[in-house]
């Protein structure tokens, strides 16, 4: 006859179960609250955190603060403005004085100027030259005019006036003066 | 299936939720605060370092006294008529001609043009206000006679003077003598010149951010020195004897 065991291994089987089950339950569980542990950590350091900033910003403000009321800033600006007004004003350009010098401009003037002309008013302003000047016939005021037309030194000859008088011809010629030819030092 | 094989992935699930919800936005607010920080760091750094420069800057002033000295002359930070006149006066002098009439006054203020059309800034968007020039100005006025070669040599010392200065304008004639009732030039080589002179000055900065350069342009100082020594210099204004019994007596 054939016996069948009915018996069932149940307490066994059932405490082998329960010690895996709780092992993945507790790492189950670790795993949440190490997640909990972290969000906690967090929420204390991330006010700490920008406390410390706040106090950096601050540190840098005063630092700012004492940076502007220094007496040597003050100093140290004030002569950079001075130098840096006055390179302008000079035109310092390699070292050289480079604004138009009145010397150059009457040399410049002189030199284009021919034998029996004679200046009676010389007027410069802004850069623009107004020149009266006297020659004994219209041919050499014709002459004179081509002369300043084609200078190096100068620039858009207008001729404003030009009829005889008493003892000679005079004419006015305005002209505008190229400024590189200008340097004040050479 | 039981349900306790569903409770490691139910627990996972959880803790990735507790994660994206609680966690995660404060790691991105610590990354930023950690950003920032870097910022003030290098910021503070910066102004430790200007500190330094300043301290540098000024130690170069003071070690070059004298060309110190001669820019705070040559653009000076108050009104000096007092040297303008004896400039002008030496100037005149010095190239042997007659100083006939002088004028010094403040130069007219510029009045600001306003434009229909606002300069707005690319980067901020806001109006920009109008640069404002910090050299203030006194105008001078001279006439002087005498020969050609003289008066340019005047020119040039006017030009040199050692008080920042532009010439507005000049004017070069032959005197003409009306006396008569009818002109007529007076000497062929004696000529009129008058000048007109803008000499300025600077009120000190007044500093109001830290925005400067870590360096001292030492090139302008020595172009400065070379060019006003190019001309003699006068004797500079001194108040002169001073003392009177009788104020209403000439001696």
């Amino acid at each position: 006859m054939t016996t069948i065991n009915l018996h069932q291994n149940k307490q066994e089987e059932s405490a082998a179960f329960s010690i895996k089950n709780a092992g993945g339950l507790l790492f189950s569980i670790g795993i949440v609250v190490l997640v909990l542990l972290g969000i906690v950590g967090l929420k204390y350091y991330v006010p700490k955190a920008q406390a410390i900033n706040e106090n950096l910003t601050r540190d840098v403000a005063a630092e700012n603060v004492k940076l502007v009321g220094l007496k040597d800033l003050e100093q140290v600006v004030d002569m950079q403005a001075r130098t840096a007004e006055i390179r302008k004003n000079l035109e310092i350009v390699n070292g050289e004085v480079s604004r138009p010098a009145m010397t150059k401009i009457l040399d410049m003037v002189g030199l284009e100027l021919n034998k029996g002309v004679v200046v009676t008013v010389l007027k410069y302003e802004a850069d623009k030259l107004t020149i009266s000047f006297e020659t004994i016939g219209f041919g050499d005021v014709a002459r004179q005019i081509f002369n300043f037309k084609s200078s190096k030194n100068f620039d858009q000859v207008n001729l404003t006036s030009v009829a005889r008088k008493e003892t000679a011809v005079v004419a006015t010629v305005e002209m505008m003066i190229k400024k590189t030819d200008v340097l004040a030092t050479k | 299936m039981r349900l306790k094989s569903f409770f490691f992935p139910i627990m996972m699930v959880i803790a990735v939720a507790i994660f994206w919800g609680f966690a995660w936005p404060d790691i991105l607010v610590i990354k930023k605060i950690n950003e920032d920080r870097a910022k003030i760091l290098a910021d503070l750094k910066t102004v430790k370092d200007k500190q330094v420069t300043i301290g540098q800057v000024k130690d170069k002033i003071v070690s070059d006294a004298d060309g110190a000295k001669i820019v705070n002359e040559y653009l000076p930070k108050e009104k000096t008529e007092e040297r303008i006149i004896d400039n002008i006066s030496y100037a005149a002098g010095n190239a042997n001609l007659s100083l006939t009439n002088m004028s010094v006054a403040p130069a007219q203020a510029k009045v600001a043009s306003i434009s229909p059309v606002a300069i707005i800034s690319p980067e901020t968007g806001q109006p920009v206000p109008a640069k404002v020039d910090p050299i203030l100005k006194t105008s001078a006025k001279a006439s002087v006679s005498g020969e050609y070669d003289k008066i340019r040599m005047f020119l040039d010392n006017i030009q040199k003077i050692s008080i920042y200065n532009t010439i507005k304008s000049v004017s070069i004639s032959k005197k003409i003598d009306t006396t008569a009732g009818k002109e007529a030039i007076v000497n062929d080589s004696i000529l009129t010149a008058e000048v007109a002179v803008d000499f300025g000055y600077m009120e000190p900065i007044k500093v109001s951010s830290q925005k400067f350069d870590d360096a001292l342009d030492g090139n302008t100082i020595t172009v400065l020195r070379k060019y006003i020594s190019q001309k003699a210099q006068p004797l500079g204004v001194v108040g002169g004897e001073k003392g009177k019994t009788n104020p209403f007596l000439a001696n």
